[in-house]
């Protein structure tokens, strides 16, 4: 039979991307599935640009809009300049039946949410492949940290990461970098005061960006404007459109199809294959099908899950590829609760703006000190900065000398959030909802979450922790939380389609393919079996280019 | 520290703002006819007031020489920092209050020491600040004044393209913020 194409590629965000470039390099010829509409590099970054001024709102935007059809959207990088890479809440409905509910922020167009992510970049350690089988909780991984190791090489070289190549941290493996950006005076002395009290237990670093500091590929080094989520016209970090999306339709084997939703993925029980997808064609109003060999699902965690729930046939009654009952189960977010604290002194010295690397303080627990009470451990993730305007509303003083004071950066301040470690749990699950539809006329997503005991105990530890080396500088700890943030708010939502070595008790095998189907990969984070304590995306990258290697190879090998 | 002006300085600055008024007003009609919204002809005498005694034409223009009465126009009617419209009534009730009777109609300079005060008495404590509806009127007039094309880049330092991060540069006390302090100026809470 005549396939429409060789592989078909759901979603284009930073996994898809990666797909659709793998893929297409090896000459398949591809198709390229956006449920939202196109946004040209360059052409389409119209805020790109703009003053505050220039701004209806000032950048800050509608808020009585927000709230009333964005209220899941907000958060960081989240404004007036880039709410049209968000989804409206409105339109795209869904549950959450949690205690603390599910904040799921998305992105609906060409790149997802490669145009808007916070855009570290971290290679996983040994422990994170070796945790669930040591402490027993979720599956064990089927692959270990050697399995991936050229894929994180082979990923950076092309996005291009900044980080800083003399570190030497145990857990965190350097990767291969561009240049660093440094540390101002504030962080260098905590660098150096955590040198000498911990030696290399602890220590302070650089964090490691997916943003270029000497042009490659077309794309022009960072101008530190830090307004990357608006699009970026250098290309200066790596998104979709400034890097993957040029890659593949080099090729020539390209075709983007957008504003497509995929309903599901069809199958045929006599091969045992999928046989391609059935698509909503949202501007003409009519289902479609679209035929393949090969399929690569990248929706984003909760999508990809909801697509395989929707796939059911009479083999496949719980869900394409579900025998084994766990799809959509142990998803994860990373917990997050945050200090800030007044640094004391240098107020001779400042800095110029603006910096898109946090300063990383790696994780310890349970890796180079032991923990009691609690298994897995937490990074954390922030930075120093002085004090700007707001300020003038919370303290007293009107009039010229007031205006005097406000024009002057304030204080130094810190702040450390904590990127915490989530248990992979079975009931921590999204389902399709029974009762509820969407716009499109498909069931919405539910999802289910709850914060465990060890997140809590995590979130006091880090809390502790960061009291006192903020303590050790002699600064003043101003407010220290202990309170972990609503699950999604991380946006780091991962698992649901876990990796496993047993196809009774996992989704997707070493290479990412389907136990139950053979030409079904699943590269996005709904892929993963644990969340470890860095941000998921370059690991994500790394297992999308392997699964691709894997699948045309054995595709070539005709066991596809 | 903050603290109140001389008042030989605001009267020689009188005459000047004005004639800033005037001329900021029709950069603002362009501005404003974008959104169709607020204009400084429908607004407040008492937000006036205090947005020009907030943030006064000094070097640069002040808050009311650059229309951030119109700014808080629009954001009262769009539930900014989770306001419900009604804080310029609040506004003015307080204010009423702490004059002993109709604010507006005192004489300087027992107006502005009225006002100064009532400044003061808010942030004398946390509960008191809380109860006032003053700070969310302030923190609207420095969201309004610093996103001005005045205020990020006459009163402070606007550099959009920057080009690289320094990290470690000598300061001396009077340089000014940068406007563009991505984390400094950021509200991650929201607004």
């Amino acid at each position: 039979m005549k396939q429409d194409f060789d592989a078909i590629v759901v979603g284009s965000g930073i996994s898809g991307g990666w797909a659709a470039k793998e893929l297409c390099e090896k000459g398949l010829k591809v198709a390229l599935i956006e449920r939202g509409p196109n946004i040209e590099h360059r052409v389409d970054y119209q805020t790109e640009f703009k003053s505050p001024w220039e701004m209806p709102y000032r950048g800050f935007g509608d808020q009585a809009k927000y709230k009333e059809r964005y209220p899941r959207q907000r958060g960081l990088f989240f404004d007036e300049y880039n709410e049209r890479y968000w989804v409206d809440d409105l339109k795209e409905p869904y549950q959450e039946s949690g205690s603390q509910g599910f904040q799921w922020r998305r992105g609906y167009q060409t790149g997802g949410r490669s145009l808007t992510w916070g855009r570290h970049a971290f290679r996983r350690g040994a422990q994170d492949f070796e945790a669930n089988l040591a402490d027993g909780y979720g599956v064990d991984w089927p692959i270990r940290y050697q399995d991936i190791e050229p894929w994180y090489t082979y990923v950076e070289k092309f996005i291009g990461v900044s980080g800083d190549s003399t570190d030497e941290v145990v857990g965190l493996p350097n990767g291969t970098f561009q240049a660093p950006f440094p540390l101002t005076a504030p962080e260098l002395a905590l660098k150096e005061r955590l040198a000498e009290h911990y030696g290399n237990r602890r220590q302070a670093i650089i964090g490691r960006v997916a943003h270029i500091r000497e042009a490659k590929d077309g794309r022009a080094p960072c101008q530190a404007r830090v307004v990357c989520s608006r699009g970026c016209s250098y290309g200066a970090y790596f998104s979709t459109q400034s890097s993957t999306l040029p890659a593949a339709k080099a090729t020539g084997n390209l075709t983007v199809l957008n504003n497509m939703i995929v309903e599901a993925v069809d199958y045929d029980p006599a091969t045992k294959r999928a046989t391609g997808i059935r698509v909503i064609n949202v501007e003409k109003g009519v289902k479609e099908s679209i035929s393949a060999k090969l399929i690569f699902l990248n929706a984003s965690t909760l999508n990809t899950i909801a697509i395989l729930m929707r796939s059911v046939s009479s083999e496949h009654p719980d869900g394409l590829g579900n025998s084994s009952g766990t799809l959509g189960k142990y998803i994860m977010d990373h917990a997050q609760s945050f200090t800030i604290a007044k640094v004391k002194g240098f107020e001779g010295s400042t800095y110029s703006v603006n910096r898109p690397a946090n300063l990383i303080i790696p994780r310890f627990a349970n890796l180079t000190e032991p923990l009691e009470g609690a298994v897995r451990g937490y990074s954390y993730q922030g930075g120093v900065f002085r004090e700007g305007y707001p300020r003038g509303a919370k303290m007293k003083g009107v009039g010229a000398s007031f205006k005097q004071e406000i024009k002057s950066p304030g204080d130094w301040m810190l702040a450390l959030g904590y990127f915490i470690e989530a248990l992979p749990v079975e009931t921590n699950a999204a389902s399709l909802s029974k009762t509820k539809q969407d716009s499109h006329g498909l069931a919405q997503i539910d999802v289910h979450y709850e914060w465990t005991d060890n997140e809590r105990a995590l979130a006091k530890n880090a809390a502790a922790e960061a009291v006192k080396m903020i303590e050790l500088m002699g600064w003043d700890v101003v407010h220290a939380s202990t309170e972990i943030g609503s699950p999604g708010s991380a946006v780091h939502e991962m698992g649901g389609a876990r990796m496993g070595r047993d196809a009774k008790t996992s989704v997707l095998n070493s290479h990412n393919q389907m136990h139950d189907v053979r030409n079904v990969f699943v590269t996005d984070g709904a892929a993963m079996a644990s969340s470890g304590t860095v941000n998921p995306s370059l690991t994500y990258m790394a297992l999308t280019a392997r699964a691709a290697n894997y699948a045309v190879e054995e595709m070539k090998a005709g066991r596809l | 520290m903050p603290g109140i002006d001389s008042s030989d300085q605001a009267q020689a600055l009188i005459g000047r703002r004005d004639f800033i008024i005037g001329l900021s007003a029709i950069g603002a009609m362009s501005i404003w006819s974008q959104i169709g919204k607020a204009s400084t002809e429908n607004s407040d005498p008492l937000l006036n007031y205090i947005c020009d005694k907030t943030i006064p034409d000094t070097e640069t223009p002040g808050a009311l020489a650059v229309n951030v009465p119109a700014f808080i126009s629009l954001a009262l009617g769009h539930a900014f920092c989770n306001t419900s419209g009604d804080e310029l009534r609040r506004l003015r009730e307080e204010l009423d209050q702490a004059a002993g009777g109709a604010f507006m109609s005192l004489s300087e300079p027992q107006r502005f020491s009225v006002f100064f005060q009532y400044d003061a008495d808010c942030f004398s404590s946390f509960e008191s600040s809380r109860r006032s509806v003053w700070p969310v009127i302030k923190k609207l007039i420095l969201m309004g004044y610093y996103t001005s094309e005045t205020g990020a880049s006459k009163e402070l330092q606007y550099t959009f393209t920057p080009g690289s991060f320094k990290a470690d540069l000598p300061y001396k006390k009077g340089d000014p913020a940068q406007a563009t302090d991505f984390f400094a100026t950021t509200d991650f809470i929201g607004y």
